[in-house]
């Protein structure tokens, strides 16, 4: 061969090369960063969780792994994403396990009912998927999840037309270049491992309970996929726990959940179905939106329950002393300034109340004598929802039952019309209330003879229960 | 089929192409002709193989009565009168005719009544039947009635072997919207065993890339507005924003036409094969007749010579010109053939478009100016020479090049318009009702275009303009490209690249593989 054509062939590499160089960067500068952000911090060391979290919108927003890691010293992730169904929980969890060696697996079943491998927003499942580096089980994930030519996103396009979307991400993502931002080149790495905190108060629709012998006759992708889900742990030697969790569940769905309960028998596996563990959260404060997705109240409620049932169930080891997990130290920190940050960037006063059910808090509140909020049960629930928790209960089982109105001085403010002040201090374990001329005084050696600017009747001093640094002192 | 997976296809083809055996090459098109033609439009296959096995079987007809004559005239030369020469001629070219006839009527007529049935049922208040037409049948047919013709006026022999006349018909580059080759200049390049060639298939590339470009950044881009203009109630928009509409079209037409020929071009080039050059810059002609020189190239070319010409010169033509020269004068008799064959041809090409009241218009409204034209043509060249220094000024020039482009503008009323009757009514809102306040950015946003799709694509319209001009002022940009360093080169290549994957539009929900002219 002439000396020009090897030189020409040279070339032709070398440009290959280079364009696939340029390509890749440019498809990770344009992608959607939620998948990278979200999961991204899971790739950096699969080895060390213990526990990984699979499910839908539910679970990414009420399971928040580093509670259990505060509380249990249980390392885990959350892999649940937005509009995962169970087939792609099949598939995430597929692929985790190309990385990681968790010894139990936590599956939330909500979703089994649906018939479909995909359904809703496309960029869910790039959310659920784009972050796992392209390899086989990515690649047989991909095929299998759009291969189903009835199966179309919310815009009608066919997902198996967009099959190629999930392969090569530029595809998808191109349109970004116009809105491009310091993010895209930083990153906002998700420093919840994997959960989502969404602060909110949403009331919900009341539901009935039904019997737990009534089924609902099992069908459809998602029950095979749970199915497939048992029994490749069970094949792996990891434990799997079936999760139904809490919302006003319909009663085909509460029949469903008991199908899922007799599987879960068929196979030997626990299972907690939260909509009959109805006083676990408390749908009047605990939803921020009328599908019950719940909020950090209620996500911290169901994470402790399920932190509890891990450590009584499972032969987990708490890694807390571990040196190896000296990193979850540094994650600890930021998470909890991620919830310092989340709480002084509130601005309602019923938010801000939704994120004081957390241990890792403490607050002062002062309510004003005549205060509109008195006559607010939305603000009044939230205010007894505070310290419903670990402050009164020992057991983590009975701690969600009784209390419903711990805070007998907001009782008589109310009724007296009288000025209001709280006290709760976690780090000592004690909460002080006060009405009246005795809560005027005690909220003026807090916050000052000022106690209310004009027009603001409640005023607010959230401070961390550890290092008593104040978070935010604010006034509604 | 998208338009990388066409290009893919066309990087594939090339591959398979040079690894295969020379004698084999030009199968190796003709299977991914047909590869590409199953797999686009596999019920359609039916009518491009009836067009190639009639127009095959027709020609082959035609060549072996000339033939057959000939051989006759040549053996009997010395005991046949002249007058017995002229029958066998004639009685030969009366069997051709047949053939012809036969061919043309057939062909012609399968793509009338998949293009025409729906329009001309609508008139009588039926529902259509919503006939699909056949992937690139207007094209396929123009350019094998073309080949058809040609054999029959003696122009070159006939294709004997029925495989690679197939190749001609159904070369897949060309199938999507042409350019419609001639089988004199496209046949050989298909048949013959082409060397690989790097120069060849850096230039298709960047051709290709340059094609997507302007397709998928440009035209798809505009597209949104150009459709919120021309889809809009009456008195919705006011004579400003219809003529941003316009102008948006203009740009989007060109870049969804030109860019796709550019395009396959460039697949054919890697391949070795060089297309008909289908634009030259429209935009840049000085006159409507030079626009329509470089403006869809090859089927001008393609009515002139089988339609404009035929006609020009038929014995009723040249008794009217006659007629009218000792009415008009000379100039104006020497004229008058030329001013109705314009007519009719863009009579013609308007009802190709579609049998409805606004091709009719655009076809008339071209064809009359071009007639009046070429009836003035002797007072502009008596003019030009009184004004020489005038006539020869860049000013003048620009002039021009403005006027042909306002012209041209006019005619895309009745282009982009569903019916005659809108674009009248555009035109009088263009006239009457300017409304110039509501241009803005907040209009163009209202139309799809956000505020970063407005700034790219005045810039990349800009970009195009420039490089218009620099190949109107004869230079050749691939050359001056290939002839850089390699570092430029890859520059250009790899911005090129990125560019087209990141700012064209494409992607779920949006078939950036469309061309206005699948329509036609």
């Amino acid at each position: 061969m002439k000396k020009n054509t090897w030189i020409r062939i040279a070339e032709s590499v070398v440009f290959v090369l280079l364009l696939c160089a340029a390509l890749s960067g440019v498809s990770r500068l344009m992608e959607r960063k939620a998948s990278r952000n979200q999961f991204g911090p899971f790739l950096e060391e699969p080895q060390q969780y213990d526990v990984l979290y699979f499910g839908d919108s539910r679970f990414v927003n009420c399971l928040f792994p580093m509670e259990i890691w505060a509380d249990y010293g249980i390392p885990g992730y959350n892999l649940s994403c937005y509009g995962n169904t169970m087939p792609v929980n099949y598939w995430s969890m597929m692929n985790a396990l190309d990385y990681a060696a968790p010894k139990v697996v936590v599956l939330a079943v909500n979703g089994v009912r649906k018939d479909l491998k995909v359904t809703g927003s496309s960029s869910d499942l790039h959310t659920a998927l784009d972050f796992f580096p392209l390899s086989r089980t990515k690649m047989r994930a991909i095929e299998d999840l759009t291969d189903d030519p009835y199966a179309v996103d919310d815009y009608g396009n066919r997902y198996m037309d967009m099959r190629w979307e999930y392969y090569f991400t530029l595809g998808k993502y191109h349109e970004r270049w116009s809105e491009l931002g310091a993010n895209d080149l930083n990153g906002l790495l998700n420093v919840q491992k994997g959960a989502d905190m969404m602060v909110g108060v949403a009331p919900t629709e009341d539901y009935n309970l039904i019997d737990g012998d009534q089924f609902a006759e099992e069908q459809g992708v998602g029950y095979a996929y749970m199915r497939r889900m048992i029994e490749e742990c069970q094949r792996r030697g990891i434990e799997i726990l079936l999760v139904h969790l809490p919302y006003p569940a319909s009663e085909n769905a509460q029949m469903h959940a008991n199908t899922v309960g007799s599987i879960a028998e068929e196979y030997g596996v626990n299972y907690v179905d939260f909509v009959y563990l109805d006083s676990v959260v408390d749908y009047t404060v605990d939803c921020y939106d009328q599908q019950a997705h719940l909020n950090p109240s209620g996500g911290l409620k169901v994470t402790g329950f399920i932190g509890e049932y891990l450590k009584t169930h499972y032969a987990l080891e708490d890694k807390r002393s571990d040196p190896a997990y000296k990193n979850w130290d540094e994650a600890k920190r930021r998470y909890t300034e991620y919830k310092h940050n989340l709480l002084s960037a509130q601005d309602r006063l019923e938010n801000v109340l939704v994120l004081l059910h957390d241990d890792d808090v403490s607050a002062q509140i002062a309510v004003q004598a005549h205060a509109e909020v008195y006559w607010n049960d939305a603000v009044l629930m939230l205010l007894h929802n505070m310290p419903r928790q670990h402050v009164y209960e020992e057991d983590a089982y009975s701690m969600w039952s009784g209390g419903m109105y711990p805070l007998d001085g907001l009782e008589d403010a109310l009724w007296e019309d009288e000025a209001y002040f709280l006290d709760l201090n976690r780090a000592a374990g004690s909460m002080s209330e006060s009405v009246g001329s005795e809560a005027m005084l005690q909220a003026q050696g807090v916050f000052g003879d000022q106690v209310w600017g004009e027009g603001k009747e409640v005023r607010i001093r959230v401070s961390d229960s550890e290092t008593g640094e104040t978070i935010l002192d604010r006034q509604f | 089929m998208s338009l990388f997976t066409l290009a893919a296809y066309g990087f594939a083809c090339t591959a398979v192409y040079y690894l295969c055996p020379k004698r084999l090459r030009w199968v190796v098109l003709l299977l991914a002709s047909y590869g590409f033609y199953a797999s686009r439009a596999l019920s359609s296959l039916p009518f491009i193989l009836t067009t190639t096995l009639t127009t095959w079987l027709g020609a082959l007809q035609i060549g072996q009565i000339a033939g057959k004559a000939k051989a006759r005239l040549k053996a009997e030369k010395a005991t046949l009168t002249r007058e017995e020469k002229s029958s066998i001629k004639a009685q030969a070219k009366s069997r051709q005719r047949i053939w012809l006839y036969l061919v043309l009527v057939l062909n012609f007529a399968v793509l009338a009544v998949m293009k025409y049935t729906d329009d001309v049922i609508g008139l009588f208040g039926l529902s259509p039947l919503g006939l699909l037409l056949p992937l690139g049948i207007s094209f396929y047919t123009f350019q094998s009635m073309g080949y058809l013709l040609d054999v029959y006026n003696g122009k070159y022999e006939p294709e004997r072997n029925p495989a690679k006349f197939a190749l001609f018909v159904s070369f897949f580059p060309q199938l999507i919207q042409g350019p419609i080759g001639r089988y004199d200049q496209l046949a050989p390049q298909l048949t013959r065993a082409h060397d690989f060639d790097w120069q060849n298939l850096q230039r298709g590339f960047l051709l290709i890339l340059w094609g997507l470009f302007k397709k998928m950044v440009i035209a798809d881009r505009a597209l949104a507005a150009v459709n919120a203009v021309f889809s809009a109630q009456a008195g919705e928009y006011g004579g400003a924003a219809i003529v941003m509409g316009v102008l948006l079209y203009s740009l989007q037409q060109y870049c969804d036409f030109s860019g796709g020929i550019d395009l396959v071009t460039g697949i054919a080039q890697q391949m070795g094969v060089e297309l008909a050059p289908n634009f030259k810059r429209p935009y840049f002609a000085v006159s409507l007749g030079d626009f329509w020189r470089r403006w869809h190239i090859s089927l001008g070319s393609w009515m002139r010579d089988y339609v404009f010409y035929p006609f020009a010169l038929t014995r009723p033509v040249s008794r009217l010109s006659k007629a009218a020269k000792g009415r008009f004068g000379q100039d104006f008799a020497r004229s008058l053939p030329a001013a109705l064959g314009n007519i009719l041809v863009f009579l013609l090409v308007g009802v190709w478009h579609g049998a409805t009241s606004n091709y009719v218009f655009w076809g008339l409204y071209n064809g009359v100016i071009l007639a009046f034209s070429a009836l003035m043509e002797p007072v502009y060249k008596r003019w030009n020479t009184a004004h020489a220094a005038l006539a020869a000024s860049k000013g003048f020039h620009v002039f021009r090049v403005l006027r042909t482009f306002l012209i041209v503008n006019i005619g895309w009323y009745f282009d982009r318009c569903a019916r005659g009757a809108d674009a009248l009514r555009m035109l009088g809102t263009t006239l009457t009702d300017w409304r110039g306040a509501q241009l803005s950015m907040s209009l163009l946003n209202g139309m799809g275009l956000a505020a970063a799709d407005v700034w790219l694509l005045a810039a990349c319209t800009a970009l195009l303009f420039v490089v218009s001009l620099v190949q109107e002022r004869g230079v050749v940009v691939r050359n001056w490209i290939s002839e850089r360093n390699v570092l430029v080169r890859y520059a250009v290549l790899l911005s090129g690249v990125i560019a087209v994957l990141v700012l064209g539009m494409y992607g779920s929900g949006f078939d950036e593989a469309t061309f206005i002219y699948y329509q036609f």
